[in-house]
């Protein structure tokens, strides 16, 4: 047990450092990456301004559309990273032949996979940060972070939806290759239904219904309200942190049996190398 | 000594034009073969023969349809290298791949770094090491393929047309690399799948012929066929 732990973290810190160098060999592309975020947050910021003043629907958010705004695009930021990671790295993999190495290594193809979530995990966190650094520092965005223990267990058990969902789009790319609806699907659902733009109350009752299916849509209501001075603990939010736990562990749980699946029918089929 | 028994394996078409017939594709059927430590076997036969399909099961890169093994194929250390030279990381240096293989292999970080070393040493690429993969040319991707093969040590060596597309320096290198290699480690199985009669010659102790998915011949060295006037019969 010891050696397999010790195994797991000499891997995972592997992986990651080969994500970082890879990743920031790019120069010029991770600044730019830091330069948009500024970017966003100021046209937010300025497209705020035209809800300004008192509104029923953000009355829960202390009528502030910016910070409405501003965490959602930011979370939404992590989930859709995510969420997008395995299919991403199939994808690569399928292309440039990596995947014979990768099964060559005698681990379960799974456990390899799931190493790449660590690079993009660490950096969606930091480009949360980043977003919440310029919103606070240059455009007077209030935070209260009493409740910052609750909001990192809100990140944490959205992060394990993400993992699940992008398992789910990592089989599609497993099984068919090119064309992945899923993260179609995944991407309109958290833009439109999951509660980043306006609240989900605006939506109809039947889309209202299927957003709770979707877990940033608990996710934002904990977040948001547990950033606002003065708010604790109470009933809807415990009701919302219960949501996100069960979608989270379907979702993975999901995962995981389809991505095996794939895998297993793509390695007898010999179709896991071909794109 | 190791065989494989009745060893059978199907491909799919998943073309439009297979939804009105038969898509199954035969890629081996029935094939037999044994071998043992120490052995050198050539894989010859045309493309499509079932060379690359038979290197991948052995390596349990691929599964079988039908097969029984004397061996247990998820225990057995084997090292499929392809000619493929984007199995790399090109924005990684040699070191850094290399390093990042060693680790996933579960090999220690001091015993890895050591090794690297040697292995630079023996194949003369030590002034290379901090480069980018990227930088490098064919000839020199390939011969790190062999040496991350050889930072694992397994037991079989599966080369699947490694010096394809390679000039005729690079292939001289590489078939120098490998007979020294053999002379040294005597006990390790090696398959060369290969077009290229003269590596075989050089390299094998023992042929397999393939054609369209079976075995049509085995021929030792010290036979009279055993010569590439007879062997490029089967190319």
């Amino acid at each position: 047990m010891k050696k397999f732990l010790i195994n797991t973290f000499k891997r995972s810190l592997a992986f990651f450092k080969k994500d970082l160098i890879n990743q920031t060999s790019y120069r010029l592309s991770f600044f730019l990456n830091i330069l948009s975020i500024f970017i966003a947050v100021y046209v937010f910021f300025i497209f705020s301004k035209l809800f300004e003043g008192s509104n029923n629907y953000l009355e829960k958010f202390g009528n502030n559309y910016f910070f409405f705004l501003i965490i959602g695009i930011s979370i939404s930021d992590v989930v859709l990273r995510i969420s997008s990671v395995i299919n991403t790295e199939v994808r690569n993999y399928q292309l440039t032949g990596m995947f014979e190495e990768i099964i060559n290594l005698k681990a379960p193809i799974i456990e390899l996979l799931s190493y790449s979530f660590i690079y993009p995990i660490v950096y969606s966190i930091f480009r949360l940060l980043i977003f919440l650094f310029f919103a606070v520092i240059f455009f007077d965005l209030s935070l209260d972070f009493t409740n910052i223990g609750l909001i990192i267990f809100a990140i944490f058990l959205t992060l394990t939806s993400c993992i699940g969902i992008a398992y789910i789009a990592g089989a599609y790319a497993l099984a068919f290759k090119k064309g992945n609806p899923l993260s179609a699907i995944n991407q309109l659902s958290v833009m439109i239904l999951g509660g980043v733009f306006f609240p989900t109350t605006i939506l109809p009752d039947w889309l209202n219904y299927i957003s709770q299916f979707i877990p940033i849509t608990h996710a934002l209501e904990i977040i948001r309200y547990l950033f606002i001075s003065e708010n604790f603990l109470n009933t809807e939010v415990m009701q919302h942190f219960y949501s996100l736990a069960l979608l989270s562990l379907c979702f993975l749980s999901i995962g995981l049996v389809v991505c095996n699946f794939a895998i297993k029918n793509g390695k007898k089929n010999g179709t896991l190398t071909i794109y | 000594m190791y065989t494989i028994k009745n060893l059978s394996k199907y491909f799919y078409d998943e073309s439009w034009r297979s939804f009105f017939k038969n898509n199954k594709i035969v890629a081996l059927k029935n094939l037999d073969i044994d071998f043992k430590y120490g052995d050198s076997i050539g894989v010859i036969g045309k493309n499509g023969s079932g060379k690359s399909t038979l290197l991948k099961i052995i390596g349990n890169i691929l599964l079988a349809d039908e097969a029984s093994f004397s061996f247990d194929k998820n225990k057995a250390q084997t090292s499929y290298i392809s000619g493929n030279e984007r199995s790399f990381f090109w924005r990684l240096t040699v070191r850094e791949n290399l390093e990042f293989f060693s680790t996933m292999y579960g090999i220690n970080k001091r015993v890895a770094d050591a090794q690297i070393m040697k292995i630079a040493n023996d194949f003369n690429f030590t002034e290379f090491l901090d480069i980018k993969f990227v930088f490098l040319s064919s000839g020199f991707k390939k011969k790190i393929s062999f040496a991350r093969a050889l930072l694992k040590n397994p037991d079989i060596f599966l080369f699947d047309e490694i010096t394809n597309s390679l000039d005729f320096s690079s292939k001289n290198k590489i078939k120098e690399l490998l007979t020294v290699f053999k002379k040294n480690q005597s006990r390790k199985i090696l398959f060369w799948a290969s077009h290229d009669t003269s590596e075989i010659i050089a390299l094998c102790n023992k042929v397999i012929v393939l054609e369209k998915g079976k075995v049509a011949r085995t021929i030792y060295k010290g036979e009279d066929d055993f010569n590439e006037k007879i062997f490029n019969q089967y190319l």
